[in-house]
């Protein structure tokens, strides 16, 4: 039996709004709303967009919004708003943690923000919008937009009770989802898993009248209870999907004043050519927090990609777009990157650490010049216990070639995985000195537990002393929220740690590569090659720079490690018999004491890179 | 191009396949296998011989006895390569390529 179908007029009494709350990125569009948007006005639903963070970061300045946004660490942003989202019940009313969160320098500014700017911002969004026709307030909430979210939503409930609000995105995948819509009086409806199918369908059922029973990927309270109908497997198909509206976005960033025309070309589009990871379904990277069901990759057809982005730029004048992909397809680097190449985008990114020069070279034609690609160690050891399946030195050919094309590689450094030792991060330590030639991390930190990853979940692979929810928690939700089922990153203690000092040689390592790339003059390592001949210019260290020459066989050796990674055996098949068993391995031990080579088991790199650009 | 060490083993044994072919060589043929001796050892002399580390082959005008050949001192080591390979920079001298490799485009 089908489910009742709702009129055409019947829908158009169901408005919806989609809010984008703090602490969003400022100069981007939530992709999350806008393409649900399009969803639901494709299937008849007057539904508008709201990107409400806009609000605040004209409120506190750009700047101070931005810090706030661009934090990684505790749930300062949640803490902002977690008294207007649970009154009396949220802890830490006095802001005693305020230091602790936000350190000296922020913390009496955000003092204020919390008493004072947030409730003033939260009573404008009811005042100033007009939610009396309103029937529906729907909130995207992915890393630190939970609390901001139901704050709101608590205050549009008092204020206008017909209101039902409905909540999704990444802060209500499984149970975590199930908990909030348990513990949060002003959730009422959550979407568990992919909104596409289930948002348009929720909305059919409220117009209809029909039992929401019915709709899948569903959670809500009924009586003392909370109930959730399984949801739909996600959807194969990937371009019968709308194209995300932004147009909302642009307006009111103009009209708070955070943008102009001129501003246009430089925002990032987020777009959407794939879900899940063809890496992590086959073996998931330990840290990892994707979870199962949205792990299965799935992608568009290249004709679909095109058309968006060219569609998305000839409506808001960007030519800047970001993918929100987990990996890229590797089936685009012979269906989609070609034909980019055609058009004038600038685009990102994340990709597997594997990509050879050829790849590169063909995605930096294609204006991929910004790239993720989850380097994370420069320790084979460490990345085959991360279960990343690429070795060190593929992680370092990446960054060589990647800065040869003139891409931007954002990438950091890890620690903390069950089995490492303090070898593998001395060994890490003595290897940086000879990468300074490289874009540095951006940042090198223990890894947080995240909810959903193999070290969370396969209690065979993390022999734990202890797991509990990330302290801030505790300062941001009332002690009426289960954590242990609504927290996504959770502090960690190995049975056998090692000491914090295990890594300061790292540390110290990339702070001083950090500080080279800060200097007027950048490190150099570049070679020009001839037959029988190559010269090394380095010029890393401005006190001991200068030059190399090898000629003939030591020539041929590092030349052979140019482009990738090379076996010495396999190096040594290339050259006339005769010489000694162990010539190439000497080679490569002679180049890495110079710095020049990066070795890894049997195989070498070639650290310098080629002092003619763009071959 | 790379080079070969050649063993005095391969020189004597090449010089035995010669002889042997000797008689079976009408002399046009043995004109022609000795110029093309000839040019390999005027190219091989011309290289730098310090930089090989095998043997020296050389041409002489009696015909007689085609080619003579003789050994240089011992193969140098990796680590004398390796050794006498770095050049400092002067100071202050001219940064080579400085700007041809650098950040990319969002920096």
């Amino acid at each position: 039996m089908h489910p009742p179908q709702a009129t055409a007029e019947e829908r158009a009494a169901w408005p919806v709004v989609l809010v984008s709350m703090p602490f969003l990125e400022v100069y981007r569009p939530s992709i999350q709303i806008a393409l649900l948007k399009a969803i639901g006005a494709a299937h008849g639903f007057p539904v508008r967009t709201l990107h409400a963070h806009l609000d605040l970061a004209a409120a506190v300045g750009v700047d101070l919004y931005q810090q706030l946004s661009e934090h990684r660490g505790r749930l300062l942003g949640e803490w902002l708003f977690s008294v207007e989202a649970f009154g009396a019940a949220a802890p830490d009313p006095d802001a005693r943690h305020a230091v602790e969160l936000a350190g000296t320098h922020l913390a009496e500014r955000l003092v204020r923000v919390r008493r004072e700017t947030v409730p003033a911002y939260l009573d404008a969004l009811v005042d100033t919008y007009d939610w009396s026709s309103v029937r529906v307030v729907g909130f995207s909430s992915t890393f630190q937009q939970n609390t901001a979210s139901i704050a709101l939503a608590r205050r549009l409930k008092r204020r206008w009770p017909h209101l039902l609000t409905l909540f999704g995105g990444a802060n209500f995948e499984g149970e975590m989802g199930l908990e909030y819509v348990r513990a949060a009086d002003s959730v009422d409806l959550a979407v568990i898993g992919e909104g596409d199918a289930a948002f348009p369908l929720l909305l059919e059922a409220l117009a209809a009248g029909a039992d929401l029973g019915s709709v899948p990927g569903l959670a809500r309270r009924v009586e003392d209870r909370v109930e959730a109908t399984p949801a739909t497997p996600p959807s194969e198909q990937l371009d019968h999907l709308p194209f995300p509206d932004y147009a909302e976005y642009f307006e009111r960033a103009e009209t708070l004043g955070l943008l102009t025309v001129a501003d246009r070309p430089e925002v990032g589009i987020p777009f959407e050519s794939a879900r899940g990871c063809w890496w992590g379904a086959k073996h998931h990277c330990t840290f990892c927090g994707l979870n199962g069901e949205t792990m299965r990759f799935r992608s568009r057809s290249a004709d679909r990609v095109l058309d968006e982005l060219a569609h998305q730029a000839r409506t808001y004048g960007s030519f800047r777009f970001d993918a929100v992909d987990n990996i890229l397809d590797m089936r685009y680097l012979s269906t989609l990157v070609p034909r980019l190449a055609e058009y004038d985008f600038d685009v990102f990114y994340e990709v597997k650490a594997n990509l050879s020069r050829a790849q590169l070279s063909s995605l930096a034609q294609a204006g991929v010049r910004r790239l993720q690609p989850g380097i994370e160690s420069l320790s084979s050891r460490v990345l085959t216990l991360m279960r990343k399946g690429v070795r060190a030195a593929q992680n370092v050919n990446l960054l060589r070639w990647a800065q040869y094309y003139g891409m931007h590689v954002e990438w950091n450094l890890l620690w903390g995985f069950p089995g490492e030792t303090e070898e593998d991060y001395a060994e890490q330590a003595s290897i940086i000195p000879d990468l300074v030639h490289l874009r540095p991390p951006a940042g090198a930190s223990r890894i947080w537990l995240e909810r959903f990853s193999p070290l969370f979940t396969e209690t065979d692979l993390a022999d734990l002393r202890y797991r509990a929810p990330e302290r801030s928690y505790s300062y941001v939700y009332p002690d009426t929220v289960d954590l242990n089922r609504a927290a996504y990153f959770f502090e960690y203690s190995l049975k056998e740690p090692l000491p914090d000092s295990a890594y300061d040689g790292v540390r110290d390592g990339i702070a001083q590569w950090t500080a080279a790339w800060q200097a007027d003059q950048l490190p150099l390592l570049t070679y020009r090659a001839a037959p029988g001949l190559v010269h090394i210019y380095d010029g890393r260290y401005p006190d001991r720079a200068g030059t190399y020459t090898f000629r003939d066989t030591l020539a041929h050796i590092y030349l052979a490690c140019t482009d990738r990674p090379v076996t010495a055996a396999a190096v040594q098949r290339g050259l006339p018999p005769g010489l000694p068993d162990d010539f190439v391995e000497q080679a490569f031990k002679e180049f890495q004491q110079r710095g020049l080579m990066f070795l890894d088991g049997s195989m070498g790199l070639a650290l310098a890179l080629p002092a003619v650009p763009g071959k | 191009m790379a080079e070969m060490q050649i063993s005095r083993r391969d020189i004597d044994s090449l010089a035995d396949k010669l002889a042997r072919l000797e008689p079976e060589l009408t002399p046009p043929e043995r004109a022609l296998l000795l110029f093309m001796l000839g040019v390999a050892a005027d190219s091989i002399n011309r290289s730098d011989a310090d930089e090989y580390a095998g043997a020296l082959v050389s041409a002489t005008n009696d015909q007689s006895v085609p080619v003579v050949v003789s050994m240089t001192e011992s193969v140098p080591s990796i680590e004398d390569e390796f050794a006498k390979a770095f050049t400092p920079a002067a100071a202050g001298g001219v940064q080579l390529l400085r700007g041809s490799i650098g950040p990319g485009p969002a920096d």
